[in-house]
């Protein structure tokens, strides 16, 4: 899944002048679209389950929806793909972001804004596997 | 990256043209999208903390602000997806032995058909 990388992930290389040392920009490219084909297709849902359907409705309905929610999210093959939507859906959006800032003006930081995007990301991660583990 | 050579431009450059607004608002929807993930694992981590904790906190998500927040959230997610599957002819085309299939059909087949589906399933897991 290479979408949208083509602009991006070709730019350190070409134009780096002397030494072509790889910038490892393509591998978080690559990230990027996993992450946003998977936001893209669950993210929405999830909006609208925790956001509406289970607050919603009187104390019957709600109870309802939250045994289902917790049963489809007990099963250890969807905390499995949630793991999955989750680390790649937030590597999505902190690439995202970071290259937000640097079309904002922070382009001289790109390098160091690595560390807060991609760390933040793997740390987000890292949490909702121990979450997911506590379920 | 050094060696490159960006033109100056002001930091609200994307203020310029209503194209560069576009721009700008989508790549903002990972704001957004983010700041909803974080939400999202919290609300499991109450699941994890039982019954009537996670009752506490799904109560609290009726509250008028927190609606607003997903309504914002649903509005970012959303248009994320519009924008990123709208982009399958451009990014992924797709072929047919040597045929490429035409924009909108691709759209469908790689992009909004199996998002409708996927949400589909969601929805109805919850309301069944």
């Amino acid at each position: 899944m290479s979408a949208g990388g083509g602009g991006g992930a070709g730019g350190g290389a070409q134009k780096g002048g002397g030494s072509a040392r790889p910038s490892g920009e393509a591998f978080w490219w690559a990230l990027f679209s996993a992450g946003g084909v998977m936001a893209a297709l669950f993210v929405p849902a999830f909006v609208i389950v925790t956001g509406f359907l289970l607050p919603a409705g009187d104390e019957m309905v709600a109870a309802e929806r939250a045994a289902a929610f917790a049963q489809a999210a007990g099963w250890w093959p969807v905390k499995v793909a949630l793991l999955g939507v989750i680390t790649l859906s937030l590597f999505h959006c902190m690439h995202r972001i970071r290259h937000l800032l640097m079309d904002v003006g922070m382009r001289r930081y790109a390098g160091a804004l690595k560390l807060p995007c991609y760390g933040g990301a793997l740390a987000l991660s890292g949490w909702a596997a121990w979450v997911l583990w506590g379920i | 990256m050094s060696g490159q050579y960006h033109r100056p431009h002001r930091w609200a450059w994307w203020t310029e043209r209503p194209g560069y607004m576009r721009f700008m608002i989508r790549e903002l929807t990972s704001v957004f999208m983010a700041g909803y993930l974080v939400v999202f694992v919290m609300t499991l981590a109450r699941l994890g903390a039982g019954e009537a904790a996670f009752g506490e906190w799904i109560a609290a998500m009726g509250s008028p602000g927190w609606m607003a927040a997903h309504v914002v959230a649903l509005a970012a997610a959303v248009w994320h997806a519009v924008t990123f599957f709208g982009a399958v002819p451009q990014a992924m085309p797709v072929f047919l032995g040597e045929k490429r299939l035409s924009g909108p059909v691709s759209q469908i087949v790689m992009g909004y058909g199996p998002w409708l589906t996927v949400s589909a399933v969601i929805v109805w897991w919850v309301l069944r």
